[in-house]
């Protein structure tokens, strides 16, 4: 038996660690606006020196969203600037994001359907 | 069009550690006093080891913590013993950690920081011209 790997265009992966309820506004822009299909958010607990809670004398853990996705090379820097802008890292407590590259990552192309209402 | 700078950090990596659940706040503290800022911290359910352990494998929990945390590359080492340690990640087991190099990072940093930095700089022109 033959198989065959699409491993398609090359592809760098951006992470953020964001507030609570900052995540899916970031998934709709991603994916309608810039026609990404490879983004995935799930939740964490995050640990730090300086939390929006830590005032509130229950420790220092505060509920996060991680938003992960995959962009083509070529696009990599403009999306990290946008993104940064759009989920305002830039400000206290406004998260942490970071970019990597990939080694190899199969490509996610949908067909044309038509947008659900 | 804009003219906000973005403030990305250079020379940093990401280390990352499935553990078991229940062990990542003791890692955490442990990688904060070898200086890291923060963490977070997921849940995941883990297979491998467990199974490979036999009758050994029913004192590992199945259910893990997977920690992540952001360091600079001069800390990296020093981070990722002290967690190992805290961890006893030479136990079969007990889990498995990485680090993944990463190309930038972007962060809120402080204004006087970010001053002390372009000052630093400034200073070490100066010296590298005369």
């Amino acid at each position: 038996m033959t198989t065959t790997t699409q491993t398609g265009e090359q592809q760098k992966v951006i992470t953020c660690i964001l507030p609570k309820g900052k995540a899916m506004p970031l998934v709709h822009l991603l994916i309608r606006e810039h026609g990404l299909t490879a983004v995935d958010v799930h939740y964490a607990r995050g640990v730090g020196r300086i939390t929006p809670l830590r005032h509130r004398g229950i420790g220092e853990t505060a509920e996060r969203e991680i938003l992960t996705v995959a962009v083509p090379v070529g696009e990599a820097n403009a999306l990290f600037a946008d993104i940064y802008r759009v989920a305002k890292i830039n400000r206290p407590h406004g998260g942490l994001m970071f970019m990597h590259a990939l080694r190899t990552a199969t490509p996610f192309r949908l067909p044309d359907l038509p947008e659900e209402a | 069009m804009s003219t906000r700078e973005i403030v990305v950090l250079t020379d940093v990596a990401l280390i990352t550690a499935s553990v078991q659940r229940g062990m990542a706040d003791e890692i955490v503290k442990a990688a904060q006093a070898a200086g890291a800022q923060g963490a977070s911290i997921h849940y995941a359910h883990g297979r491998g080891v467990r199974e490979r352990l036999g009758i050994w494998g029913l004192a590992v929990e199945a259910e893990k913590e997977v920690i992540n945390i952001v360091v600079s590359s001069d800390q990296v080492d020093r981070v990722f013993e002290a967690m190992y340690l805290a961890g006893k990640m030479d136990t079969p087991g007990m889990g498995f950690m990485w680090v993944t190099p990463l190309e930038k990072a972007a962060t809120f940093v402080p204004p006087e920081i970010i001053a002390r930095i372009e000052l630093q700089k400034a200073n070490e022109r100066q010296a590298a011209a005369t």
